[in-house]
């Protein structure tokens, strides 16, 4: 009834189908590939070091995981995990963990995160598309909107430059990608240092394959990658 | 505001969700311990403690002297002072980014006035900065305050004042003052040469505006020296001679020179140790709080999972069927599952009506602060459980049985908009408000009613200001017990039984007016079994935006009767009017179910206005009940996370010597939602009202229950000011 719904489900019936299986091999490879999978998102405030995403595709693939999986780093947070596909809406790719935190990115590039402390609200994703779309050294304005100490939105426009670097080879997960370096710098007025500067690798076709993008101040840096099998 | 007489607060608000905590000023101290700045939402910036101190009166100042300064906007501080015998306890609060007011409490040993060996003085104090040293500016910041400035007070001075920062660590102050800040080496009178003196034992409470500012005035000054963002070193010359104090031998004024050091804890506490006077220590504790630096951040609460999309009508269309609404079996099992979904959301469903295409569910939150959350929520478990046929959800809330408003929303607008990055302005211009329609039978679910509850919990009661016992307490246990025969008809009670405590010690102070209220503490010796409330009530929406209540039974310790109340509220309005008439008799001071002959017919015609920037007033016009006709007006200050701080006068016809200490009915209040401290959603608030003293003249019955907060909370005013929260 509800396909996109279904995604997740489908990923969990699937361990959960080998699990059952009496395979015994197959199931604690699946119950490790999701432990693997779940990293350290959601243990704080526990005192063992937070787990890491360290599943590989072979193990993905063994816990019947074959829809793209968003691995997503947070410097700050000292964290790394991986979140699977689970919804489509009107451009916008929501990327949820198994324990029910969101990131949502739009062609790549991040738009919000859910349930991560204090949250990137949002960020205007579409001027960035479109400067990337062009290609060449771009200037242009992206809305950031934060919640303030009452709990209402604060909207900041920051003024951005995005200049392409150089092309390098980027590993994901084991796999190469020819890509397009591009940083991109943006700045707030009255603040004399940059809001912050983000980096892209944009393969061929547009996707981007691995970035570090802001995700708010107190969240700081997410390093993504995109994993497809 | 001194002298005899019963000093009680009248802890108000019976309302079960706003739990009443007396006391509260010192539990947050220790609720409290380290706070996060508010920080730039853009740059995560917490800026270090403001640079303003408070001074022993809870004034932003030196260290006895004021200076021009401010705190941030919406400071809620607390300070407790002591040096030669006095204690100053104070409670202030920054009304506007300029204008602040504070009340006080002080006690001073062996000062002996009006027959008591420590002398015990409440007072209030206002201030407005009029001019704000600019960064790179020449002007500095330039403040007025009137000190005590409600009655001849012992306090009582006023003053002009200039603060400007030379340097990033350095802030020099100097001013004139009047009255007690006027009798130190005086220079002269330049307004007026004569000034009424403290007469102590005297009604005070009346605004003395034919003192302010006259009689001798005298220079002060200081300078406070900020080597770190938590170490401070100030300097003052003190204008004050405390010419009553040492004419008792309170303590030896030796110097006008002060000294401290002070050091900033954490971003809530400053503590202070002064020489003071030549002669003397002093000590001073600030605690400071403020609604937007919530002890722990709404951000750590659990998020929802993302809104639910229907599939694809064009690849499952057979999925879009509107068949189901002649399945029998789908109003019982969509019911099931619709409350079991918005119970887990902390709400509860009361109500429902299934079409093909249009779905209304009838909600009581009992979770979430913010009315928009709840919304939010509620919609989110309507599109896990709701088929896809059904495209406008109506979501209607419920206070008490009472249908406060109905929230209209598409639910293509939802699945579309929650992953745009304006999601919260553009869903904002998107929903429908309306007012709600009485329930109707048929929707109700099955089985809800009639429902019984109750609840045991311990209770505590205080009272404040006692000349004999500043602070007196009960301590005992409470239950209470509702039940709702059918939505909006309900018996509430609640018994008390003491434990502990020593409010029977309470004074009672003669009254020239009938004892409706300074009787208070005859009803305090009752340590047994008491019947606290028992009524019977009817609220519902009577149409055309007009709401009614009606409320027989014992509607507080003190009386019980009759009250029925009229409000009319349109839900988009910001004005709202209200008529509400009460017989009341006064109750037997043993809290059983007999009366005293004392009867009154009461009641007020009330206006209320949302000014939309949080500040809320309220004017009450009509009969009291001591029969008294006048007029109460009320200003809160509420905050997008429920924090309210606010102050009320009430005006009769009473004279101020028939209404004794204080002259006329006057007090503040305060309530902060406990959400603020834990992070975690709660619909619970902690607070109190406290006046100064409590008399007969401008006395109101606390109905339970009444309409307009009920009816207020659900319309558009108030849901807008946290909307922010809709997809929390």
């Amino acid at each position: 009834m509800k396909p996109l719904l279904a995604c997740l489900a489908c990923l969990v019936l699937a361990s959960c189908g080998a699990l059952g299986g009496g395979q015994g091999d197959n199931a604690s490879t699946a119950a490790q590939a999701l432990n693997m999978l779940r990293g350290g998102l959601f243990n704080r405030g526990d005192d063992a070091a937070p787990p890491q995403f360290t599943a590989t595709r072979a193990s993905l693939r063994e816990a019947g995981i074959t829809g793209p999986v968003l691995v997503a780093r947070i410097e700050t947070l000292g964290i790394s995990a991986g979140l699977l596909q689970y919804q489509e809406v009107r451009g916008a790719t929501v990327w949820r963990s198994l324990d029910g935190d969101t990131i949502t990115t739009a062609g790549g590039l991040l738009r919000n995160t859910r349930g991560f402390g204090t949250d990137l609200h949002s960020l205007e994703t579409a001027p960035l598309a479109q400067a990337l779309a062009e290609g060449g050294e771009t200037e242009y304005s992206r809305l950031f909107r934060g919640l303030d100490g009452l709990s209402r939105v604060e909207t900041h426009r920051l003024y951005c430059r995005l200049e392409p670097q150089t092309r390098e080879r980027v590993d994901v997960l084991g796999r190469g990608y020819d890509t397009q370096r591009y940083q991109e710098t943006c700045n707030a007025q009255d603040r004399p240092a940059p809001i912050f500067v983000n980096t892209y690798w944009q393969g061929a076709g547009g996707t981007i394959w691995q970035s570090r993008q802001w995700a708010g101040p107190v969240l700081g840096y997410v390093e993504l990658e995109e994993v497809r099998n | 505001m001194r002298g005899a007489g019963v000093h009680r607060t009248s802890g108000q608000g019976g309302r079960a969700r706003r739990a009443i905590l007396p006391g509260v000023v010192a539990g947050l101290t220790l609720l409290a311990p380290t706070m996060p700045v508010p920080a730039d939402t853009l740059t995560g910036y917490r800026p270090p403690a403001p640079r303003t101190t408070l001074n022993f009166y809870g004034s932003p100042g030196l260290i006895d002297m004021p200076s021009a300064g401010v705190m941030p906007d919406g400071e809620f501080s607390t300070t407790l002072s002591h040096f030669g015998g006095i204690t100053r306890n104070t409670l202030s609060f920054q009304i506007t980014p300029r204008l602040s007011g504070a009340f006080r409490y002080s006690a001073t040993e062996g000062l002996n006035l009006a027959g008591f060996e420590t002398y015990f003085d409440r007072s209030f104090d206002i201030r407005y900065q009029v001019l704000q040293q600019r960064e790179g500016g020449w002007w500095p910041s330039v403040a007025v305050g009137l000190q005590d400035f409600v009655g001849t007070g012992i306090y009582a001075g006023e003053y002009i004042v200039a603060s400007r920062s030379v340097s990033d660590t350095l802030t020099v102050t100097g001013g004139v003052g009047w009255g007690r800040l006027g009798s130190y080496n005086a220079f002269g009178s330049p307004f007026s040469e004569t000034r009424p003196s403290f007469v102590a034992g005297d009604t005070g409470g009346e605004f003395s505006a034919d003192q302010w500012f006259r009689g001798p005035a005298a220079f002060f000054g200081g300078v406070e020296w900020q080597p770190t963002d938590r170490l401070g070193f100030t300097v003052e010359y003190s204008s004050d001679a405390y010419v009553t104090e040492t004419g008792q031998g309170v303590f030896e004024r030796r110097s006008p020179w002060n000294f401290g050091v002070d050091y900033q804890v954490n971003r809530s506490l400053r503590m202070g140790a002064y020489y003071m006077y030549g002669s003397e220590v002093g000590v001073n504790f600030a605690f400071s709080f403020n609604p937007a630096r919530p002890a722990v951040p709404p951000s750590f609460e659990p998020t929802p999972a993302p809104f639910a999309q229907r599939p694809d009508r064009g690849e499952a269309p057979e999925l879009w069927s509107t068949d189901w609404v002649a399945d029998p079996a789908a109003r019982p099992g969509l019911g099931e599952r619709l409350a079991e979904g918005l119970s887990a959301e902390g709400q509860e469903l009361q109500a429902f009506d299934l079409g093909a295409n249009t779905v209304e569910i009838r909600i009581e939150n009992n979770r979430y602060t913010a009315v928009a959350q709840a919304l939010g929520r509620s919609a989110r478990v309507m599109a896990e459980v709701l088929p896809p046929s059904v495209e406008t959800f109506r979501i209607t809330l419920m206070d008490d049985g009472l249908p406060v408003s109905t929230m209209i929303i598409r639910r293509s607008d939802l699945e579309a908009l929650e992953q745009e990055p304006d999601a919260v302005g553009a869903l904002q211009t998107l929903v429908g408000l309306t007012a709600a329609t009485p329930t109707e039978e048929e929707d109700l679910v099955a089985g809800l009613y009639p429902r019984f509850d109750w609840s045991l919990r311990p209770y505590t009661r205080a009272s404040y200001f006692d000349p004999d016992n500043p602070i007196l307490m009960n301590l005992g246990v409470r239950l209470r017990g509702s039940y709702e025969f059918r939505p909006g008809w309900r018996v509430d009670g609640a018994l008390t039984y003491r434990l502990v405590g020593n409010l029977d010690q309470a004074r009672v102070s003669p009254s020239a007016l009938p004892d409706v209220r300074t009787s208070g503490a005859r009803y305090e010796q009752n340590d047994g079994i008491a019947l606290e409330t028992l009524t019977l009530s009817h609220a519902r929406p009577l149409g055309n935006d007009f709401y009614g209540r009606v409320t027989v039974g014992y509607l507080e310790r003190m009386y019980g009767g009759i009250s029925a109340e009229v409000l009319w509220r349109p839900v988009t309005s910001r004005l709202a009017l209200g008529a509400e008439v009460n017989y009341v008799m006064q109750r037997d001071y043993d809290l059983g179910l007999g009366f005293r002959d004392y009867d009154v017919v009461m009641g007020h015609v009330s206006a209320y206005y949302d000014m939309s920037n949080g500040y809320h007033l309220q004017l009450d016009v009509g009969r009291y009940l001591a029969g008294d006709w006048g007029a109460t007006i009320a200003i809160d200050r509420e905050f997008a996370n429920g924090w309210s701080v606010g102050a009320f006068m009430t005006l009769t016809d009473v004279s101020a010597e028939e209404f004794g200490e204080g002259s006329f009915d006057k007090g503040i209040r305060f309530s902060i939602p406990v959400s603020w401290f834990t992070g975690q959603p709660s619909r619970r608030a902690v607070g109190t009202t406290i006046r100064p003293v409590t008399r007969d003249g401008g006395a109101r019955v606390h109905v339970p229950d009444r309409l307009y907060d009920r009816v207020r909370e659900g319309h558009l005013g108030n849901i807008d000011d946290q909307w922010a929260r809709v997809w929390r």
